[in-house]
């Protein structure tokens, strides 16, 4: 158990349920802060997750090319076009 | 593909399965993108809808997802290793996983019933619709998911692993793993994002 | 001369989308008319450009036939893949069959529409609404036809598959994507109506894409095929060609 918890998985999986909880207390605190800022955060927090999924758990990050490679610019596009769906930029 | 230099740089499961993760993924970028538009065109009607959603069951779920995905990962792990006990370990944690992915599913089923009580249905308005939509196809991943971790546990729990079926518990694992990826991004853009 | 036969059906795939999707642009219905238009609005849309919109039906409904020889195609392959006593190719076959209908049927409601554009609203728009709800939301033939293909080529236990695994993956993807076709039925505007980006455009690419590929990855297993026939034949009077002699047999 120790040594579980020592793991490179274990230290990612911290990371994001630490994103997840920063998420919900921005998102759930309705009315303060600009909407457009929170949400900008917000998505930018959820795809930084799913990078770790893909890179750490999925084990994306030592794959061949090209399925690395589209993995990241799907990562990066998609977060682009919802950014500017959402007129944050 | 097994050489010891192959080893350090390959795709995790069979080539096949990426169609489908990916294809996937594909799809729901076009939920999301369609999520957004509401939001953006209609702030003040998604806003109040998402009023009226339990943040905390959607972080809960976030949370199960992500503790199943990283006992997954483990399970992946310990059955690469060689000998029972190893494959007897990693059926133990998809086992656990597919407690957390049943979890879900009763959190997921439980919000529904209390939505569906207080009125909300899918007609209630525009983003109720694609709230009740986006997370049930979502939810029949998470079933069809539950299914191969079912699967995976038959697998696993072998004393002898062949590399064909370390590959099927790898194609499956990054099946789960896109289960809870699509479910990171779904949870802030319908619960959190207005 | 089978070989070249099943070539023929193999390039009826891409055939079909060409023709399919040109008649849809000529009918003027790229984008779909709203599901959201009133009465009158439907009737304008029937009586404004009636000429291309029954050419460009008729064009659709010639395009249906197209689709049966590669499904007939499939179901051979499918055949050599699960073996004389498997169901999934009578499946596949099945599926393709009321898949010929399923764009054949609207395509006569839509003419009836365009018949008499003139007639009252009312009846031109249910016309529509009969025309476009089994058009954009018939999803059962399809999805049974693809699982069909799925399940066969993923459960072949040969050493290198007569269709690659992936295409099995694919088939189950695309058929698992049609399944929000359902939701044709209680949407009118957004992304689940008959024009919305889920249900018609997304449905639209994986339905165009998946003619192209099946036509692509059948075409290189009759040539696979084609090769082990000679090479057999071959075999009968000289030594047996190794692999790599296959490889080299033209196409």
């Amino acid at each position: 158990m120790a040594a579980l918890l020592r793991t490179r998985l274990f230290a990612v999986y911290v990371v994001l349920v630490a994103a997840t909880c920063v998420s919900w207390i921005l998102g759930a605190d309705h009315g303060s802060g600009s909407h457009t800022t929170v949400a900008a955060i917000v998505l930018v927090v959820a795809f930084v997750k799913v990078w770790l999924v893909g890179h750490e758990f999925m084990e994306l990050g030592g794959a061949l090319q090209p399925l690395k490679g589209i993995f990241e610019a799907y990562v990066v596009v998609v977060l682009a076009v919802l950014l500017v769906l959402y007129n944050v930029v | 593909m097994s050489t010891p230099s192959a080893r350090a740089r390959r795709s995790p499961g069979e080539v096949g399965i990426w169609v489908f993760v990916i294809g996937d993924m594909i799809v729901f970028a076009v939920f999301f993108a369609v999520i957004v538009v509401l939001a953006a065109e209609q702030p003040d009607l998604v806003r109040e809808s998402q009023a009226r959603l339990s943040v905390t069951s959607g972080a809960l779920n976030t949370i199960l997802l992500l503790t199943s995905s990283v006992l997954v990962a483990l399970a992946v792990r310990a059955a690469r290793e060689p000998g029972a006990a190893h494959h007897l370990r990693a059926r133990k944690l998809f086992g656990f996983a597919l407690a957390c992915g049943l979890g879900f599913a009763v959190i997921k089923a439980a919000e529904y019933g209390t939505k569906i009580d207080a009125g909300l249905v899918p007609a209630t308005n525009d983003f109720f619709a694609y709230f009740y939509v986006f997370t049930a196809i979502h939810l029949l991943h998470v079933t069809a998911g539950i299914g191969v971790l079912v699967w995976l546990m038959r697998l696993s729990g072998r004393p002898a692993l062949t590399a064909k079926d370390r590959m099927l518990i790898e194609s499956g694992a990054s099946y789960w793993h896109m289960v809870d990826l699509l479910w990171v991004v779904l949870f802030p853009l319908l619960y959190l994002v207005n | 001369m089978n070989s070249r036969i099943q070539m023929w059906c193999a390039w009826c795939g891409p055939a079909f989308v060409a023709v399919f999707f040109t008649g849809f642009i000529v009918a003027g219905m790229i984008p779909p008319p709203s599901p959201g238009w009133n009465a009158e609005r439907v009737a304008a849309f029937y009586q404004e450009d009636t000429d291309s919109l029954r050419a460009g039906l008729v064009v659709m409904m010639i395009s249906a036939g197209l689709t049966a020889p590669l499904v007939a195609l499939i179901s051979v392959q499918l055949r050599r893949i699960a073996g004389p006593d498997s169901p999934l190719p009578t499946l596949q076959l099945i599926g393709g069959t009321a898949g010929v209908l399923a764009i054949l049927v609207p395509m006569w409601m839509f003419l009836a529409a365009a018949f008499e554009p003139t007639r009252d609203p009312q009846i031109t728009e249910a016309l529509n609404d009969l025309a476009f709800l089994p058009f954009i939301g018939n999803f059962p033939p399809a999805c049974v036809q693809l699982a069909a293909i799925g399940v066969a080529i993923l459960a072949d236990q040969r050493e290198k598959p007569i269709l690659p695994r992936w295409v099995g993956y694919y088939n189950l993807w695309t058929a698992f994507l049609f399944l929000p076709g359902l939701l044709v039925v209680y949407f009118k505007d957004g992304a689940f109506a008959w024009n919305g980006a889920v249900v018609f455009w997304v449905v639209a690419v994986l339905f165009g894409n998946w003619f192209i590929v099946m036509s692509h990855v059948l075409r290189r297993a009759i040539r696979e095929q084609r090769a082990e026939e000679e090479s057999a034949a071959a075999g009968a009077t000289a030594p047996p060609p190794t692999s790599a002699d296959r490889e080299a047999v033209p196409a």
